[in-house]
């Protein structure tokens, strides 16, 4: 847990540096993915659990905070992903490259749209968010697996490497209730 | 599957429970902007040594991959350069002989309108080929109306006159050598003698009266009696003067007017204006 929680803790700081420096020195703004959401939907296949839900907030936070406007739309956002991933992703062969992939894409389509219906509650939001937003879930979904398999040398124990969660959650509960 | 149903529903609780609060949370951020500003500072002090470390590394990165662009290019354009500049040079010289050409055939027009010469201009496209002889082919031949006997002038003088004539080309014999004879006078006192070539590029001014005054740098003329040379054309200028006690002439060397080694364009006299030469 401990392990989990400060590699997520890390990964998040890093992906925050890689989104909000270093790669605008390369790329337009709307070619860079979103390391942070890759990690929620990470964290929603792998963690499912009241540390998962936290590590999501947490991270959310952590990008409004970043972004200095308001403190919340994205951790709702988050955690609202999360949970959603949580619930239905037990149902799915996550070792597929492309279930991770479309998995993204669609987490990063509804993360961006929960973030800015909150946001519009408050301030008025530009047009032309649409075509942003669905190049940047593009984006994510192309460096998720990359992503994936870091965050599973990096955050996993060996147990939870061993997991194949296929048939639902009930494999995966009785993964974790023998560690 | 109770267990599992049990997760879901404690999941869905606290994600429920983080949700509102992240509502409450943008809430309050919008009712105190402060707070969002407090938050990023915070965030700001943890995140900017990262910034400031990838900024300078980006920055040395950037410089340096500028500067071999730079490099770069600056080669590709030093490539270019040079090509352009051997192209100009190239261009350069042969404009430059065409200025000379078209020196050389002004000569040749003004020569030809002040003396009015009937004739033709013709390029020279060889040289005697032995040292013997002083000697010159032209590019005009009898297909042209040469014949033998013309008088050959430039723009700045005498030349010769046609010993050999071609269908396509002509030998012109220089006054520079020593079978060539020009009758030919002082353009001052008008003392008259016999040029004749000395076989080194210069001319023997031969039979002139040992009475008559002529000094270093006299100008020498055709005088137009032997019937070749169109009369007053510059042949040359005096060079030495001298005499020898037994001789009743002077001994006076002249130099030609015409560079020979040089001579490029001639032209070829047929008449001068109103009269056969």
């Amino acid at each position: 847990m401990i392990r989990l929680t400060l590699g997520v803790v890390a990964m998040a700081f890093i992906g925050l540096v890689l989104q909000g420096s270093v790669l605008h020195a390369f790329l337009p703004a709307y070619l860079i993915p979103n390391f942070l959401l890759v990690i929620v939907v990470f964290l929603g296949f792998f963690e499912v659990s009241a540390l998962g839900v936290i590590l999501s907030f947490f991270i959310g936070l952590l990008f409004d905070l970043f972004s200095g406007a308001l403190i919340g739309p994205w951790a709702g956002s988050f955690v609202f992903v999360y949970a959603l991933l949580a619930i239905f992703a037990q149902r799915l062969f996550i070792h597929s490259i492309s279930t991770v992939m479309i998995s993204v894409f669609v987490a990063n389509l509804i993360s961006t749209g929960i973030y800015l219906a909150l946001l519009y509650q408050f301030q008025p939001i530009r047009t032309g968010l649409l075509s942003i937003s669905l190049i940047e879930s593009f984006v994510s979904a192309l460096i998720a697996p990359p992503l994936f398999a870091l965050c599973r040398i990096l955050l996993l124990s060996k147990v939870d490497k061993g997991v194949v969660r296929r048939a639902g959650p009930e494999i995966f509960s009785l993964a974790r209730s023998e560690r | 599957m109770v267990a599992a149903s049990s997760i879901s529903g404690r999941l869905v609780g606290v994600s429920a429970l983080f949700f509102f609060f992240s509502l409450f949370l943008t809430a309050y951020s919008a009712r105190n902007p402060e707070l969002g500003g407090l938050g990023y500072r915070m965030v700001d002090e943890l995140v900017r040594p990262f910034q400031t470390l990838h900024q300078g590394a980006f920055s040395s990165l950037s410089n340096l991959w500028t500067d071999y662009v730079s490099l770069r290019q600056v080669r590709q354009q030093n490539k270019l350069l040079l090509e352009r500049a051997q192209a100009l040079e190239s261009r350069n010289s042969a404009l430059l002989e065409y200025e000379f050409e078209n020196k050389s055939l002004r000569d040749l027009l003004a020569m030809k309108e002040s003396r009015q010469l009937e004739g033709q201009v013709a390029t020279v496209i060889g040289y005697d080929p032995s040292s013997w002889q002083r000697a010159i082919v032209v590019d005009k031949g009898s297909a042209d109306g040469v014949t033998v006997g013309m008088a050959v002038v430039s723009g700045s003088g005498l030349v010769g006159q046609v010993t050999n004539v071609g269908r396509g080309s002509s030998r012109v014999l220089l006054i520079t050598d020593p079978l060539s004879g020009v009758d030919a006078l002082i353009q001052g006192n008008r003392a008259r003698g016999i040029i004749e070539g000395n076989g080194y590029g210069a001319c023997a001014w031969k039979f002139v009266l040992r009475e008559e005054d002529v000094k270093i740098g006299d100008r020498v003329i055709s005088s137009g009696l032997d019937g070749v040379y169109p009369r007053g054309l510059l042949i040359g200028v005096v060079t030495e003067v001298s005499s020898r006690p037994d001789s009743m002439f002077h001994d006076l060397v002249v130099r030609p007017g015409v560079d020979m080694e040089k001579i490029e364009s001639v032209y070829l006299v047929s008449s001068q204006h109103g009269e056969g030469l």
